[in-house]
């Protein structure tokens, strides 16, 4: 028997393997034309994002983070299309208005959504807990009341299992926050026309830096008049 | 398919069974039917057998439905369908083959074996086939034929011609041409699957099989292809070689008694683990994968209670369990009146398809066996539809079209989703990212502080100024547009409302129905 390593290193070399492992089998399918970030062990990119959303986050998500999010939903679908389509997991909890097709148009592989729309208050951070196990990004709902040790050992799990949380609402010790504001509406008239377009001002606020960008929602809009795709 | 089995001169010696209106015997077993009773099994509309006592009344088989229940007022229909009649004939199956081996089922209420061997064991033909028709009639009082004859097509041709007098014939080796040649051309129209041939040779003049037989075979096979090839050969007494046996299917499904009779949820699921873990070996063992159970629970109330459940791959030991427990969940809230305990657990497996066949599944690679794990667990803790996944379907309601379906069911195909079909109603544009699951009930008021009503056809008494949602706060609206109708089963349940969007002065885009002068909100754009 050898004596067990000790345990920070532990859980680095945990996280370490888990990371090697994912990026193994994780079956990252990189479009062609997707710079692959770098390719040293612990340059690691991070979660990736939509192309229409990467004004905001030129580097993607961080992984095992905590962002925060007030305004748009259809942010947060947007966030999640990606890592879906790269082969990654993610998970929706307490969310039971989820807009499924908003997330197809975003271009989301809904195969690899896993969503929990209501789940017992005192068993959220349980739930959280044992998604992060499998999905790369969560994207939670307001959380109802968490006791500050809670917190602390949901952050640490994040942060060993390299999975990104979205909390739409507050959360006491978040890494960034995003705020979406819609600033306008295209398309609409006063009794004619239909709503063609989201005009979103996107600001990420992180470590007192503030990144703002601008966003059209869909970003075709401007084609002829059809139909949202099935 | 023995049948298209090369045809030899000298054919196989076969025993022939009948079971003369095995569809209408199973269709009444199926239906609880007394044997009494004026029935009759239909299929697209024509009687294809009926019983003595509607044959009484004037019922004939060929007559349509409608003519039958002119002649015989109380007749009971049964439908046609090939499943049951499998089905019940499979015991009867289970009670030759324990007498001779390698049965060939022709089709339900016909089977064949080999003469040869079993004639030898019981030292004469007559001996082999008094002693199968003794053994069938011991566990089944059904009217049984039986026939020995060169082939197949001889011998099931010879057992449709016993009576009930003469209920077993005997045509010698080498008799089959003189067997066949007065028997009706019509005759070939199933052996050979086409009935147009036949015809043909009716109205050609050729009215049985002997004339038909002395036909040179050039000729024949020169104007009826290798359909008339092989009808001729029939007819002149060649036949196949040997017969296909039926390859006796696995009997996988499960019983677990429970004696004395177990109410809570562990103990059955702790009693029914054994049973699982066999069921589970025997899948591996033959290389099969299932991914459909029917499992029931018998209760000592005498209540049954039965589901199908579905599984987008293939079911572990534990989620079979899984099931179990939720099945009994289900049921415990089903029924209102104080839970009893179950008796009896069975399961069936419905679809068992060969493992190879599911390297891809029909929904995509199994996903990692880790996230199955770890989903599964967490849907055994917080229950079965607790934990979805989603898909785009068909409708013209936003919550009709998120398909939401218990996480590890199969997500229906998108012609059950009917998504490519076209939905007048949909609306241009960005989807709306908050669908309310239940429509939520608002207030549109004119400048003038009135309610603005929405008519049949979509018009609006006024233009909306402002918008309250539940008891929230008024809004003020700067942007609106409608309607879209939405016309919805109209037959059924008439759901006549129009589609209106609107922007207020928060800059939050709703999507909302009215009807009268009611509104509500039905998804938000945000």
């Amino acid at each position: 028997m050898l004596p067990p390593p000790p345990v920070t290193s532990r859980d680095e070399t945990v996280a370490h393997l888990h990371d090697l492992l994912r990026r193994e089998t994780g079956g990252q399918k990189r479009q062609a034309g997707q710079v692959r970030q770098s390719s040293a062990v612990f340059a690691l990119p991070g979660v990736p994002v939509h192309p229409d959303l990467r004004d905001s986050f030129p580097t993607g998500l961080r992984l095992g983070s905590v962002y925060t999010l007030s305004g748009s939903t259809t942010v947060a679908m947007g966030l999640l299309a990606e890592p879906t389509r790269t082969g990654s997991w993610c998970a929706a909890v307490g969310l039971p208005h989820f807009g499924v097709e908003s997330a197809a148009a975003w271009g989301a592989d809904l195969t690899r959504l896993v969503l929990v729309p209501h789940p017992p208050s005192q068993d959220w951070v349980s739930v959280v807990a044992a998604l992060t196990e499998i999905a790369d990004l969560i994207l939670t709902s307001r959380p109802p009341h968490v006791t500050p040790g809670e917190v602390e050992r949901l952050h640490a799990r994040l942060r060993i299992r390299r999975t990104t949380m979205i909390v739409a609402g507050a959360w006491p010790r978040a890494a960034a926050h995003i705020e979406a504001v819609t600033t306008g509406w295209d398309g609409l008239g006063q009794g004619y026309g239909a709503l063609m377009r989201q005009r979103l001002r996107i600001t990420v606020t992180e470590r007192h830096r503030e990144r703002t960008a601008d966003l059209g929602w869909p970003v075709q809009a401007a084609q002829a008049v059809q139909a949202w795709p099935a | 398919m023995s049948r298209m089995l090369p045809a030899t001169s000298t054919p196989v010696r076969v025993l022939a069974l009948w079971w003369p209106g095995w569809s209408l015997i199973a269709a009444q077993e199926a239906a609880g039917a007394p044997a009494d009773a004026p029935l009759a099994v239909v299929a697209k509309g024509i009687v294809l057998a009926c019983s003595a006592a509607a044959a009484a009344e004037g019922v004939t088989e060929g007559l349509r439905i409608r003519h039958a229940q002119a002649r015989c007022p109380d007749l009971q229909v049964l439908l046609h369908d090939p499943e049951v009649e499998q089905r019940a004939f499979e015991p009867v199956l289970r009670v030759i083959e324990q007498r001779a081996p390698l049965v060939q089922v022709i089709r339900p209420g016909l089977a064949a074996v080999r003469a040869v061997g079993i004639a030898r064991f019981y030292g004469s033909e007559a001996a082999a086939a008094d002693a199968l028709a003794a053994a069938v009639q011991e566990e089944f009082d059904h009217d049984v034929r039986l026939a020995v004859a060169d082939g197949l097509f001889t011998a099931e041709q010879s057992a449709y011609a016993t009576t009930g007098e003469v209920p077993w014939l005997q045509v010698p080796p080498g008799g089959s041409t003189s067997f066949l040649a007065g028997l009706p051309v019509t005759v070939l129209s199933a052996a050979v699957d086409d009935a147009r041939m036949p015809n043909m040779l009716r109205r050609m003049g050729i009215r049985h099989l002997g004339e038909f037989a002395a036909l040179p075979r050039g000729d024949v096979h020169a104007r009826f292809g290798a359909t008339g090839l092989r009808a001729h050969q029939l007819a002149c007494g060649e036949d196949a070689p040997a017969i296909s046996p039926r390859s006796v299917p696995l009997d996988l499904d499960l019983r677990v008694v429970c004696d004395p009779p177990v109410g809570d949820v562990e103990q059955l699921v702790a009693q029914c683990t054994p049973a699982v873990d066999r069921l589970i070996t025997a899948l591996m063992e033959h290389a099969l994968v299932c991914n459909q159970i029917r499992l029931t629970l018998h209760t000592e109330a005498g209540l049954v209670h039965e589901r199908l459940w579905r599984h987008p791959w293939q079911f572990t030991g534990a989620e079979l369990l899984d099931r179990v427990r939720w099945q009994l969940d289900e049921f415990s809230a089903e029924t209102s009146e104080r839970y009893d305990a179950v008796t009896l657990v069975t399961m069936a497996p419905e679809s068992l398809e060969s493992a190879s066949h599911h390297a891809e599944g029909l929904w995509g690679d199994r996903p990692d066996e880790h996230v199955v794990r770890t989903v599964t667990q967490l849907q055994a803790r917080l229950g079965h539809d607790a934990v979805l996944s989603v898909s785009v379907g068909g409708g013209r309601l936003l919550d009709e079209r998120r398909v939401l379906r218990p996480w590890g069911e199969a997500i229906p195909t998108s012609a059950q989703r009917r998504t490519d079909q076209p939905w007048p109603g949909s609306l241009p544009g960005p989807a709306p990212s908050t669908v309310f699951a239940q429509a939520r009930p608002a207030v549109v008021l004119d400048a003038e502080g009135a309610v603005v009503r929405v008519d049949r056809r979509g018009g609006l008494s006024m233009p909306p100024a402002t918008l309250r949602l539940g008891d929230g706060p008024a809004r003020r609206v700067t942007a609106w547009a409608g309607p879209w109708p939405i016309q919805q089963r109209w037959w059924r349940n008439p759901l006549n409302v129009n589609r209106f969007q609107m922007i207020d002065d928060h800059n939050e885009a709703w999507l909302l129905l009215a009807g009268g002068e009611h509104w509500w909100t039905e998804a938000r754009y945000d």
